[in-house]
């Protein structure tokens, strides 16, 4: 088992310094001054040749990947040039926006997709189970961010029961905070659900034809107590993988929700940074999202370890 | 019941291609000309689903709208399969340290989301329709990569490889006469699905102002404009979101629905 | 009264030729009926049809009476009451039997907690570490803390008769319980369910498509082939002087030593 996480930490190793080569090369190492494209092209040459100074541009990028990477490490991810902030300062406040929005919104995700998968597989000879699958595959075509524009339009043009756009800090005002996250919150959650129902719904099947079902079956559990007591413990295993991948999903689809509803989040300072061409923000920015994305992945498949028996002893089968 | 979901999918992506097709021999107006006048005119005549803030007529740039999604899929798509498909033959193909090199930056690759990708390319050259089409094409490779090595993977156990390889076939030659045939399908299905997520990708880039910049008609940023007026002219974002919501459709149903009729172990467990 | 009774069954899935054309047969309280016939002969489809457990779109005609009760047309929440109770089932995969997921211990409680009421739960631990030492698994104890893959095959077709028989149900249905074991296990487990057939005095319905391995749990047999009842009699009868071309075939198979039994 110790072995298998380490394994696991070693591709999270590797894949974190592949994309920050990635990041970086994108950003800072192509042809092009990056000192001009952050000031744009009526800045004085002095201005630029005071901001390539400034970033350290007159030295080997290797150099400069290394630096940015040990910084990185030990938790500093730049300082903007622009606005002089660091930029760990600036997602700071914004990361509980983001957080809760993402959190949040997998969690209802689950809670819709679970029991509705379930259905799904139950009832898969039967016209509502035919109804919660084709509904599930039009969700998946309906974009984040049409789909915000609907809820939006109903809950806050049409009914008026939520504000349209905006966020409270839960600090400030705990009504007012949920109230705002409702509608982004929803949107996330019922694009993430599409695509969940989906993969719950073939988990579920799987299970459905499984022995240890008719077994559980045989001694007088109904199939829907069958399914409760053993389908839900052993399709969760595979379901796991799934959703740390909706959960990566969620961390970019996250961005499009900010801007629908105008929400202060990491995908808005990131936005708005590249509006205003600061690539070291950018640049920090969205190393920081990449390395949540790797996280998230390499815990999921360390717990999938340790919640599946059969990998603890190394036995399969 | 069965061919339903490929039908539909036939039919859908149908109306998209023909909605694009269409739009270069004619539009109802202008889909670029601003008319004052015409301001959030209601559905109706002369302007069938209405206009825009801006007077531009909306079926208009609806139609021209269908040939930027279509084109971001086709790019970015073959880009993907071109560069991934290769790939993913030789690792299955070969095995060993190769095998584990291209898995891994299949992996990273994985883990960087196109949009993310796409973010970062309009930071640095600004938003364009190349870069969308770039960013969703290089994240959509390990898609690409990872469907064929897995086919190839099977592929490679069957007999007849083995008879093939019998006889001194490899490479290259083994790859392109008796891989690829067999793969084949599966990596149009894997390109229709790809399809349908880069029209979905294109889409929010362009409703955040990172891909295809104005002055060329794109359904995410009609819908971008349309959430402007969500109080007083809903309908306005209806249409754009609908053109969307049903291309992605077409695209998923039409990969679905080949997968059922193309893999006979899929089909069992339905 | 019969325990069983099994009127002109007949069992179709949806467009396709029926499973089980014409089977009747009755059983006693305490008695042992096997039931042979080669797969596809219909036998485990009856057993299941008996247990309430084909899938909803088999098509069920004739009569299943389990106690004087009608099972046809009963509700899976009617069905999952006498399931276990009166009437339970022990498969042939001993591997797959048991959900992986789950300390084999709960697995058997569960089955005891189904039909108990809330006083008796807190004992449940005790009953099940009973059951599963009366089952001849050594270390009871132990085997309730284990996962299904950390025991041999053998153990856990013990570990799912003990579920099985935790109850007392008055009818056990064993589908081919020793196909998938070892031979010198097949022979413990086949000792194991005739001595617990004997303790609780449940009635026996033996699948097998040996006769051989029928003939050392079950007195009385009925020979099924393509969906219908070919010939019925004592074991011994049966093999003395078979009548049906295909009993005769089966009795020389047994004779051969049922190799695969």
């Amino acid at each position: 088992m110790a072995r298998k996480i380490a394994q696991r930490l070693a591709i999270f190793a590797v894949c974190l310094l592949g994309s920050s080569l990635l990041v970086f090369l994108i950003t800072a190492a192509l042809p092009g001054n990056v000192a001009q494209v952050m000031l744009g092209t009526d800045a004085t040459p002095e201005a630029v040749a005071r901001l390539s100074a400034e970033l350290g541009l007159d030295r080997p990028w290797p150099v400069r990947y290394f630096e940015w990477l040990g910084h990185m490490l030990v938790g500093d991810f730049g300082t903007s040039p622009l606005s002089h902030e660091p930029v760990m300062g600036l997602i700071g406040p914004r990361l509980a926006v983001t957080g809760w929005l993402v959190g949040l919104g997998i969690v209802v995700a689950i809670l819709i997709s679970l029991p509705l998968g379930m259905f799904a597989a139950m009832r898969r000879r039967h016209l509502s189970g035919f109804v919660v699958n084709a509904a599930a595959q039009v969700g998946m075509a309906i974009p984040a961010f049409f789909g915000g524009i609907i809820l939006c339009l109903v809950f806050a043009v049409w009914l008026r029961w939520l504000p349209a756009n905006g966020y409270v800090a839960l600090t400030d005002d705990p009504p007012g905070w949920a109230a705002h996250l409702v509608l982004p919150v929803l949107t996330l959650a019922l694009v993430q659900s599409a695509v969940l129902i989906r993969y719950v719904r073939n988990a579920f099947i799987e299970v459905l034809h499984e022995d240890y079902l008719r077994t559980a079956r045989a001694v007088g559990w109904t199939e829907f107590g069958a399914l409760l007591r053993h389908g839900v413990r052993n399709a969760s295993i595979s379901l796991v993988t799934v959703v740390a991948l909706q959960l990566a999903s969620a961390i970019v689809g996250a961005i499009v929700i900010e801007q629908v509803f105008n929400l202060p989040g990491v995908g808005t300072l990131l936005l708005s940074n590249v509006s205003t061409r600061d690539l070291v923000v950018v640049q920090g920015t969205v190393m920081f999202l990449v390395l949540a994305v790797l996280l998230i992945n390499a815990l999921v498949d360390i717990a999938y370890v340790l919640i599946d028996p059969r990998q603890k002893s190394g036995v399969r089968g | 019941m069965r061919r339903l979901q490929l039908n539909v999918g036939i039919g859908l992506t149908t109306v998209v291609v023909a909605m694009a097709l269409l739009s270069f021999v004619w539009t109802p107006f202008d889909p670029l000309q601003v008319v004052p006048a015409d301001k959030l005119a209601a559905p109706g005549w002369p302007h069938i689903l209405g206009a825009d803030g801006f007077g531009i007529d909306i079926l208009s740039q609806l139609l021209v709208g269908a040939r930027s999604a279509l084109l971001v899929g086709i790019v970015s798509v073959a880009l993907a399969a071109v560069v991934g498909v290769p790939l993913g033959i030789i690792a299955g193909q070969n095995g060993g340290w190769l095998d584990e090199l291209i898995s891994r930056l299949a992996d990273i690759v994985f883990a960087f989301p196109a949009l993310l990708l796409a973010i970062l390319l309009a930071a640095v050259y600004g938003g364009s329709t190349w870069t969308a089409m770039v960013a969703i094409g290089v994240a959509t490779i390990p898609a690409f990569a990872r469907t064929s090595r897995a086919a190839t993977l099977e592929v490679m156990a069957a007999d007849y490889i083995l008879a093939a390889r019998a006889c001194g076939t490899r490479g290259a030659k083994l790859a392109l006469k008796h891989i690829w045939p067999n793969i084949a399908a599966l990596v149009w299905i894997q390109a229709s699905v790809g399809f349908a997520m880069a029209i979905l990708a294109e889409a929010a880039l362009a409703y955040l102002g990172l891909g295809t910049p104005r002055g060329t008609p794109t359904w995410g940023a009609m819908l971008r404009d349309a959430q402007g007026y969500i109080f007083t002219d809903p309908l306005q974002a209806l249409w754009p979101g609908l053109a969307i919501a049903i291309a992605v459709l077409g695209f998923n149903l039409l990969g679905d629905g080949l997968r059922d009729v193309l893999d006979p172990k899929l089909r069992e467990a339905r | 009264m019969s325990l069983l009774r099994v009127d002109d069954l007949a069992i179709r899935f949806s467009k396709r030729a029926p499973a089980v054309k014409s089977v009747s047969f009755a059983l006693d309280a305490g008695e042992r009926l096997g039931i042979i016939g080669e797969s596809g002969s219909g036998k485990s489809v009856t057993a299941l049809a008996i247990m309430g457990l084909l899938p909803e779109y088999a098509v069920l005609e004739g009569s299943i009476q389990v106690d004087g009760q009608e099972i046809i047309g009963l509700s899976d929440a009617e069905l999952s009451k006498l399931r276990g109770k009166v009437m339970t089932m022990v498969f042939q995969e001993p591997m797959t039997a048991l959900d992986p997921t789950m300390r084999v211990g709960r697995q058997v409680a569960e089955a005891y907690r189904k039909h108990t009421t809330g006083a008796e739960q807190p004992t449940a631990r005790e009953r099940v570490v009973d059951v599963l030492g009366k089952v001849g698994l050594e270390e009871p104890e132990r085997v309730a803390d284990s996962y299904p893959h950390e025991l041999s095959g053998g153990q856990r077709q013990r570990a799912l008769i003990a579920m099985a028989v935790i109850n007392e149900p008055s009818l056990i249905i064993f589908d081919e319980p020793t196909t998938a074991l070892d031979v010198t296990v097949q022979a413990q487990v086949l000792e194991l369910i005739d001595a617990v057939l004997a303790h609780t005095g449940a009635s026996c319905l033996f699948i097998s498509h040996n006769l051989a391995v029928v003939a050392q749990v079950a007195k009385r047999v009925l020979v099924l082939k393509d969906g219908e009842v070919v010939e019925a009699g004592e074991v011994g009868q049966l093999l003395s002087a078979p009548e049906h071309p295909y009993t005769q075939a089966l009795v020389a198979a047994a004779r051969r030593g049922g190799g695969d039994a």
